[in-house]
């Protein structure tokens, strides 16, 4: 508990939270989308990967905890326009991207909305410029 | 023949004027024997008239005990009536014998308040202070009793009863009227001996000490009571319970006040008590309500009235417990503080260790969490940094006041010491909380508040070891003002980014500290220089703005660089006068008339334009009102020079005048003419004339004590007036009647 605090302190990072199979940690900087990657990766992390409505609804969730409009994710375009891919490689068939016309916009960021009556959360991908600086969400499997 | 007599004669003389030699065994043995026989003649002789003494004494002893039991029998019966037992204890009193002290101290016993007062009068008589001293002090006497006891002592006019009445006028277990009695008796008894002893310190209660002790025990009654309707669930239960426990509280302690007088430091210290109690409560609730612990909402309104029972009885119990003995206020704000300290320092701590984790975390996404799973960990970090921030504040809290108790004797807190802390807590506080910034860190309301109270913490512990007068904390001040203002100002005027020019602004305003420190140390400021900084620090810095505005508008700097040329001005004629303030030592009046002189400056310098509709840009207008101040600066300064030597006080008259010249020419034409330009002109010619009439009129204010004014004294013929009144003339619009008149020439 103690090393794990002092981790956290150094790193500007909040604790390590835990959904299904995966460990995420949710960013206190903002990144690019590229030195978001890299600094995933540096930690043994890789940019999230949602791959259904539970995830999804679980990251939208805890990222509204903390406090952030929009995270990075690992879904991109920027090998092939319109061919949307997770950074770590993982294929999924479920998709909360906005797909309007979004030229230059080559990443993908989560948006946590604001709670509605029915206690659910508004949650959506929307595509981004890569070079904008934004927190972002790391994970890796347990 | 002669010689012969000569000798017999003083022989004879011998005999008569000295007792017999010692006798000689040589000498005749039959002489010795005579002698013996007289002795015992005479031996035999005293003895009789002894006897015959004893007897005259025996006999009148007799009398006196007989009279004695006679009286002390009648007094200590209580089927005798009343006045005959009063009538017995008078006697007894005027017997002069110290035998019938017991019985006295028996009647005092009794059951009939008369007797009792006789006893205690008649034991005062006979020289004994300690009855009328018991009877004063009896709850069980009536208060005839103890008013004879006071009177009693009063009459006794000796030292000892004198300072019993002196003890007993401060005599906290005393009842207050009887206190005040006592006092009053010794103001008319014992004037000198009052004079000599002093006022007794306990006789009356403090008025902050009484308040606010009544005040705490009405909170703490209002806490404990409101803490029942809490655990019965019951609202009306809960303000009924407040309501009655503040007025059992505050009743309570009023008759607590009534029989024991409170001094401030008895007061304050249970109010001290009480309120840390409740905010002993108040973070305990803080911790067991935070995220880190789920207790419900009943449960944590329950345990939250548990704390406030147990803080606020403790601290109630405590406090009544410390208040057999006195303190100093002095000491109840040296703990107080102590523990403020303590608890400031720990939740600074606390709130730093945690910031870079949970900063910046929706609380209210963390209570709204809906979803099945566990909610994210960061909450419930968020919950365990508000109760180690909460428990920090209670550990520090103790700590302090613990630490307090430590060195209570070697503390001793003076409004100096408080200064100096201040100075460099503020000093402290605005670097810690810019230094983030100036490093690009994250920013957090702790960097400030953590420095401040570690900042006036070593203030403290700095001036309790190495005395700081009050002119070395001012001079710290104000060093540290012109350095930041200097620091952040030149930085500015370079085009230095933000972050560097914040740095340093730190850097020299700590420099300029250091520096106003030892300016402080060595420079005694004189009432001049306490005008002369005031008035024309502010005027350089005002005037420094106007030329950046001026500068920045017409293009020639940035706005960063006019905001760093202000500052950069105001920081050097601080710097340059506080320099100047070692040398000189200017009139105080003086410095005061050339601030007004500066001050009709810039109105003239503003309204003239505005009356003449001279066109020009606003950075003009501002550019020429601070020109004008600086030349009536100017002028003001020469009119305080010979030939002139204007004596500033002779100005107040016509400057007052001036002034309501102004407002009433403005005011008059705005009746008229609702156009700027003509308020402006009404305003200008009003204040000049404000100004010359009170030139004209101020010698008159001043009679024969100051003959000659600002202007000469100009005596006009015959007799004048000048009368305006508001109409409406033809035209309909508002319109001013104005006349003169003058008759007599």
């Amino acid at each position: 508990m103690r090393l794990s605090l002092a981790t956290w302190l150094l790193a500007g990072c909040g604790p390590v939270e835990r959904f299904g199979g995966s460990e995420y940690v949710f960013s206190r900087r903002g990144e690019s989308w590229t030195g978001a990657r890299d600094d995933c990766a540096s930690r043994g992390f890789h940019l999230a990967d949602i791959l259904d409505a539970d995830e999804d609804a679980w990251v939208s969730a805890v990222s509204l905890v903390y406090g952030e409009d929009a995270r990075w994710i690992g879904l991109n375009d920027r090998a092939e326009e319109g061919t949307w891919v997770w950074e770590s490689g993982a294929v999924s068939a479920y998709s909360s991207l906005d797909m309007y016309p979004s030229p230059g916009a080559d990443c993908a960021v989560i948006v946590a909305g604001q709670p509605v009556d029915t206690g659910l959360f508004e949650v959506g991908w929307q595509p981004a410029r890569c070079p904008g600086t934004r927190p972002y969400i790391c994970e890796r499997l347990r | 023949m002669t010689t012969l007599l000569g000798s017999l004669w003083l022989v004879a003389a011998s005999a008569l004027a000295e007792e017999p030699p010692p006798q000689d065994p040589t000498e005749d043995p039959r002489d010795a024997a005579l002698e013996a026989a007289r002795a015992d003649l005479d031996a035999l002789e005293a003895r009789v008239r002894e006897l015959e003494g004893a007897a005259e004494q025996g006999e009148a002893a007799t009398t006196r005990l007989a009279a004695l039991l006679d009286a002390a029998s009648t007094l200590l019966d209580d089927r005798n009536p009343e006045p005959d037992r009063v009538a017995a204890a008078e006697r007894l009193g005027a017997m002069g014998e110290p035998a019938a002290l017991p019985f006295l101290r028996g009647a005092t016993r009794g059951r009939e308040p008369a007797v009792q007062a006789a006893a205690v009068a008649a034991a005062g008589a006979l020289g004994d202070t300690q009855i009328p001293d018991d009877a004063l002090h009896d709850a069980r006497s009536g208060m005839e009793v103890r008013r004879e006891a006071i009177a009693t002592l009063v009459r006794m006019q000796g030292r000892h009863a004198g300072e019993r009445l002196w003890a007993a006028a401060g005599d906290g277990t005393l009842a207050r009227p009887l206190r005040a009695e006592a006092l009053a008796a010794m103001d008319e008894g014992y004037p000198a001996l009052l004079d000599e002893l002093g006022r007794p310190l306990v006789a009356k209660s403090d008025f902050l000490g009484l308040s606010s002790g009544i005040t705490a025990n009405g909170v703490a009654g209002g806490v404990l009571l409101s803490s029942i309707g809490t655990w019965g669930r019951s609202d009306e239960a809960v303000v009924i319970g407040a309501l009655g426990g503040s007025v059992v509280g505050v009743g309570s302690g009023v008759l607590y006040a009534r029989t024991r007088p409170v001094t401030a430091g008895q007061g304050l210290r249970y109010a001290s008590n009480v309120a840390w109690g409740l905010g002993a409560a108040g973070l305990a609730t803080a911790i067991t309500s935070s995220d880190a612990f789920d207790l419900g909402e009943e449960g944590e309104q329950n345990v939250a009235a548990l704390y406030r029972v147990v803080g606020v009885g403790t601290g109630a119990g405590l406090g009544m417990a410390r208040l057999r003995d006195d303190i100093h206020p002095v000491d109840v704000a040296e703990s107080d503080l102590a523990g403020v300290l303590g608890m400031g320092l720990a939740m600074s701590a606390s709130d730093l260790a945690w910031a870079g984790t949970v900063s910046g975390i929706d609380a209210g996404a963390c209570r709204r969490w809906s979803l099945d799973t566990p909610p994210p960990r960061v909450c419930t970090l968020r919950g365990l940094r508000q109760a180690s921030f909460a428990g920090a504040g209670l550990a520090g809290a103790a700590t302090g006041i613990a630490v307090h108790a430590a060195v209570r004797d070697a503390w001793d807190l003076q409004p100096e010491d408080l200064l100096f802390a201040t100075g460099v807590g503020a000093e402290a506080a605005w670097v810690g909380g810019w230094l983030p910034f100036a490093l690009k860190r994250d920013v957090y309301l702790s960097h400030a508040t953590g420095a401040a109270t570690l900042g006036f913490t070593g203030g403290l512990v700095a001036s309790h070891f190495a005395h700081v007068p009050p002119r070395i904390s001012a001079g710290l001040g104000w060093g540290a003002l012109l350095g930041n203002a200097g620091g952040y100002g030149i930085a500015a005027l370079a085009r230095a980014d933000e972050e560097p020019s914040i740095a340093t602004m730190l850097g020299v305003g700590v420099v300029g500290a250091v520096a106003g420190g030892f300016t402080g140390s060595v420079l005694d400021p004189t009432p001049g220089d306490l005008v002369m900084l005031p008035v024309f620090v502010p005027l350089a810095a005002a005037e420094g703005a106007a030329v950046a505005y001026w500068l920045a508008a017409k293009g020639h700097i940035d706005d960063r660089q006019a905001v760093g040329l202000g500052l950069t001005a105001s920081s050097a004629a601080g710097v340059g006068l506080t320099a100047l303030a070692t040398q000189i030592d200017p009139d105080p009046g003086d410095m005061a008339f050339l601030g007004t002189a500066a001050a009709w400056g810039v109105w003239y310098g503003t309204m003239t334009p505005l009356a003449l509709q001279i066109p020009g840009e606003p950075e003009d207008g501002v550019l020429t009102a601070a020109i004008t101040g600086d030349a009536f600066v100017l002028l003001g300064g020469l009119a305080l020079l010979r030939p002139l030597d204007l004596k500033p006080g002779r100005t107040v008259v016509p400057q007052l005048m001036g002034v309501g010249g102004a407002t009433t020419g403005a005011l008059v034409v705005a009746m008229a003419s609702p156009q700027a330009e003509h308020v402006a002109a009404g305003a200008v010619i009003g204040s000049t004339v404000g100004i010359g009439a009170g030139a004209l009129i101020g010698p008159l204010t001043r009679g024969k004590r100051a003959p000659v004014g600002l202007l000469p004294r100009v005596r006009v013929p015959g007799t004048w007036g000048v009368h305006a009144m508001p109409g409406v003339p033809g035209a309909g619009e508002p319109g001013l009647y104005v006349s003169v008149d003058a008759t007599g020439w």
